[in-house]
């Protein structure tokens, strides 16, 4: 945070010195930047933030430019004219207030413009700065890098690294400076008030080092505390220590119990501590595990790379180093390979395509609005030349007219920069509104101090630059050339007439994504999961330590209660769940097959109780089912449709059996039944082969999904299913409960949220380039107002003078348009992931574009249109 | 070289700048730090305005590039700055100016009453 805007401020600071006259620039500029730098390091010194000085520093060199390119008069007129520019500025802005409000078409339109422009561009700022350029609040974040290994024979590039693995890097590659690993904790702490569910990390003695952070309270969990037999420890988040712990200092040092284990708390750390894992609430050692041999390839590597190592340097040695790592007892034992990669493209990897996606499309924006600006101020500047012309006559300096244009561009700019920051307000609320709860790094979201300077600075430049430009060029006429070609646009109309083009053409584009976004978003909430939604409550429930038979009781006791309680229908228990996963992955052929493990379909695994097909409304389409299978008989499964088609096409799956797991345990399952195949991450995925084991012939799992069909209010079975649990375990929390249908809507979110921001997106640039036909319009009608006049006079009617302007507009529009829908039929393609079921040249989609921006080209002409035909000829043949 | 007529009077900043170069030879950020606080934070200069106003001097000869250069272990790009002698005359002719005013004010009974 404190890094980012030193470094843009540097580079805002270098662009602006780039406005200097060249000689002042040859001789000081390195010196200037020095200097910047040296202003910048003690206002952070004094704890001060840097943007306000960037903005201030950046406005000096502008004034400093703009002054020197206006003098090069002789001495003294340029001393004294230094010495006036600043108390005229106070007049010059008076003035510009004045003229701005006679007329404020030109103010609305061009603030209005420049804060959709700026306010869109500064909300991406702070999505783009939030996750992109600072979700590594580590020191020297560049240097991490996460280290995996492969697992070929589960088909894995980057799979999680063992033990054994971890050890041989930790101990052998001196890539990196240090090491740490973490694994997942979920489990429940105990003792103070409610059993409360935590999820946390297990990390190994290294990690907290790695990461560079200290602890708020006490100390990080330390290599001392991560070897066997070491006492448990446990360090807290901030969260939890305010909400479990009423953020007591004595915190440190208590004992808290997690499951069946007390732990000693050593720490806290702090509130903005960016844990590796998402929303993990404490830290434990990984220990306990090391001693279980049950417990491999689990642990996710991260190292920070020694000074002078890159990632490709390091690469290479910790593939050596891994590859003479044996894993132990297996005899075909592959050589293991490791792989890094850097953690900045862990974290972000997955969305950074689309953020930049979408920054490129508010660049457009932006530069549609500057465009705009430009062209307004064009439109005016043309309307004013008369004006100015006869200002020049009685003797204004040219620089002083500038003055006054800049004052007045100073006007809109300040005006659009409120306007944008509300913009800019409205859009990240809304962003963080809708944003999808797994997109990485959102919770610092917001719009701080580095996105306000940028509002300025944005607002500042586009207005100086696209409304400064159009100003020297308005004043630059000679005052007789002024008079005599008053009111007529001249060479920059043609510039204006393609910008208007250009704006439509851009409009056309950001409106085809959006809409295949949105078709593409009612084609996947139409889409049929393969399971009943409604009337279906689900919630996770952790099994209660003990032996098998005890667990297995609890299940059976709790099963029985649900499913004796009034409207209950039918109760379901599973390892995995759609759209909450959980499932495993193995590979699996036919019995009789002989096809080596790589070669082998991937399949998915989930163990089931007897009625949960019932209970997800999951038909069976041949066989039977699980029910009253007991654990000491051959093994049983039922399988989905995909995986019967996939394993024998064209056959009778039931009575069949299947191999599955590795060649040195394979287990051989007999096939009962075949079920539909349902959707189970995602509604637009391709159909998975899934096989259902009976939860009575399957390893305990440590939680399971429930799921309760009833014909009353699902949400209203969630304390009786607490009580039901309570009753039978006390300290088993209930969790994540969920109606089934809230499930599914919810993997809806990603694409709810990408269509409602492209959908902004697209009708800001729509308003936008309507704004554009508008002003060009404007000035067509402006610059041929004395032609009209002179037509009417001579008898044309006011109809076809009407009928004119309005063929003229589309014209520009109608071209704007089709190169418009031509670039989106190209250009669609990159977006091609995340359309479901739409063509991305849908004609439907871009005859509906096509349409809609005609109608609105058409509300953007007809003003001016009106003006046109009621041109009053004497008025017009006078004005001259 | 005084011109007969007396150069034009120096601009508040111009005059700041070469009376804080006539203690020591400065670089850019260091002299906008002087300046501030030899005017009672009256003239604050950007980087830019310093930087054009010392332009300006050097243009007309009254500060020069100093002999100083960085130490090893500051930014190299830094400059210092020195006044010259032209610098200490016109510096001199901005005092006397000044004295004048003084003068005047005090025939005027315009200058602020003295404590004690």
């Amino acid at each position: 945070m404190r890094r980012g805007p030193g470094r843009v401020g540097e580079g805002l600071f270098r662009l602006a010195l780039c406005l200097l006259p060249p000689d002042l620039r040859r001789t000081c500029g390195p010196a200037m930047e020095a200097a910047f730098r040296d202003r910048i390091a003690a206002v952070r010194a004094r704890g001060g933030h840097p943007a306000p000085v960037v903005l201030a520093e950046v406005v000096d060199v502008f004034a400093v430019s703009i002054r020197a390119r206006l003098g090069g008069a002789s001495r003294p007129e340029a001393a004294t004219r230094r010495n006036r520019l600043l108390p005229d500025l106070g007049a010059d802005l008076r003035a510009a207030v004045r003229t701005l409000r006679r007329r404020p078409g030109y103010l609305v339109l061009a603030s209005g413009t420049l804060a959709l422009g700026v306010g869109a561009c500064t909300a991406m700022f702070a999505v783009v700065n939030g996750v992109l350029l600072r979700p590594l609040a580590y020191p020297d974040p560049g240097r991490l890098t996460m280290v995996f290994q492969t697992l070929p024979e589960l088909g894995w590039e980057m799979g999680p690294l063992s033990f054994q693995v971890f050890d041989a890097l930790d101990r052998d590659a001196d890539a990196f400076q240090s090491m740490g690993a973490l694994t997942g904790l979920e489990t429940v702490l105990l003792g103070r008030g409610d059993p409360r569910r935590v999820q946390g990390q297990r990390v190994t003695g290294g990690l907290f080092a790695t990461l560079g952070i200290e602890p708020a309270l006490g100390r990080w969990i330390l290599p001392s505390d991560d070897v066997p037999g070491a006492a448990p420890v446990a360090v807290l988040s901030h969260d939890l220590w305010t909400t479990v712990f009423g953020a007591d200092p004595k915190a440190v040092g208590s004992t808290v119990r997690l499951g069946e284990t007390d732990h000693l708390v050593v720490g806290v750390m702090p509130r903005d501590f960016p844990s590796p894992g998402e929303g993990d609430e404490l830290w434990t050692a990984t220990a306990a595990l090391r001693a279980d041999p049950d417990h491999v390839n689990l642990l996710q590597g991260i190292g920070r790379l020694a000074p002078g190592q890159t990632v490709a340097s390091a690469r290479a040695q910790v593939d050596a180093v891994a590859g003479r790592v044996t894993p132990g007892g297996e005899a075909d034992a592959v050589p293991r390979r490791a792989f890094l990669l850097p953690r900045l493209d862990y974290v972000v990897g997955g969305v950074r395509r689309q953020l930049w996606l979408l920054t490129g499309a508010v660049g457009l924006l932006l530069c549609v609005a500057c465009a705009n600006v430009a062209g307004l101020t064009l439109a005016r500047g043309s309307r004013r030349r008369q004006e100015l012309a006869v200002r020049r006559a009685l003797g204004a300096g040219r620089a002083r007219l500038i003055r006054t244009l800049l004052a007045e561009s100073l006007v809109v700019a300040t005006v659009g920069a409120g306007l944008g920051v509300a913009v800019a307000a409205a859009l990240i609320g809304g962003i963080a509104r809708l944003l999808p709860g797994d997109l990485p790094r959102l919770d610092g979201l917001s719009l701080d101090p580095a996105s306000l300077a940028f509002v300025g600075m944005a607002s500042l430049l586009s207005a100086l630059v696209f409304g400064g430009l159009p100003a020297l060029r308005s004043s630059r006429s000679t005052p007789g050339a002024g008079l005599r070609t008053a009111g007529r646009g001249g060479g920059s109309l043609r510039a204006q007439v393609v910008l208007a083009g250009a704006q439509v053409a851009v409009a056309a584009v950001l409106l085809v994504g959006a809409s295949l976004l949105a078709r593409s978003l009612l084609q996947l909430q139409s889409v049929d999961p393969g399971f009943e939604i409604e009337d279906r409550l689900t919630a996770l429930i952790p099994v209660p330590p003990g032996a098998p038979e005890e667990q297995r009781a609890f299940l059976e006791d709790l099963h029985a209660r649900m499913a004796a309680y009034p409207g209950v229908q039918a109760v379901g228990l599973s390892w995995g769940f759609p759209f909450a996963g959980g499932e495993a992955t193995t590979r699996a052929m036919p019995e009789g097959a002989s096809l080596p493990p790589s070669e082998r379909p991937s399949i998915y695994v989930t163990p089931v109780s007897p009625g949960f097909f019932e209970a997800m409304g999951m038909p069976l389409l041949q066989g039977t089912g699980l029910d009253g299978v007991a654990p000491e008989d051959p093994p049983v499964a039922v399988v989905n449709q995909a995986l019967a088609d996939a394993l024998w096409p064209g056959e009778d799956a039931v009575g069949k059996a299947v191999l599955r797991g590795g060649d040195d345990e394979p287990t051989l399952t007999r096939v009962v039944g075949v079920v539909p195949t349902i959707r189970t991450s995602a509604l637009s995925e391709e159909p998975k082969p899934y096989l259902y084991q009976s939860l009575a012939q399957a390893l305990w799992a440590d939680r399971l999904f429930v799921v309760i069909h009833t014909d009353r209010d699902p949400l209203a079975l969630a304390p009786v299913l607490r009580s039901a649990v309570a009753e039978l375990d006390p300290g088993t929390p209930v969790d994540r409960i969920a109606t089934l249908e809230g499930r599914v809507a919810s993997s809806l979110a990603r694409p709810r949220f990408r269509t409602a921001v492209a959908g902004v997106f697209s009708i800001l640039g729509a308003v936008l380039a309507v704004v554009g036909v508008y002003g060009v319009m404007a000035l067509l009608v402006a610059g041929r107002t004395r032609e009209i006049g002179v037509r009417m006079a001579m008898g044309a009617p006011g109809e076809r003078i009407r009928r004119e302007v309005l063929r003229e507009g589309l014209a520009v529009a109608g071209t704007g348009l089709a190169m418009g829908l031509v670039t989106a039929g190209l250009t669609t393609g990159v977006m091609e992931s995340f359309l479901f079921g739409v063509p991305r040249l849908d004609p439907i989609t871009y005859g509906g574009v096509a349409a809609v921006i005609l109608a609105a080209v058409v509300l953007a002409v007809l003003p001016s249109a009106r003006r046109a035909s009621a041109v009053d000829p004497l008025e017009a043949l006078r004005a001259e | 070289m005084p011109d007969p007529v007396g150069p034009p009077p120096l601009t508040p900043l111009s005059h700041a700048i070469l009376l804080a170069l006539a203690e020591e030879d400065l670089h850019g950020y260091a002299l906008a730090q002087a300046v501030e606080r030899e005017t009672d934070g009256a003239v604050r200069p950007g980087t830019g305005t310093l930087y054009a106003a010392l332009q300006r001097l050097s243009d007309d000869g009254l500060i020069a590039d100093s002999r100083y250069r960085p130490g090893p272990d500051e930014d190299q790009r830094r400059k210092y700055y020195r006044i010259t002698d032209l610098g200490r005359t016109a510096a001199r002719a901005e005092a006397t100016r000044l004295q004048r005013v003084l003068g005047l004010s005090a025939e005027r009974g315009l200058l602020p009453e003295q404590p004690g």
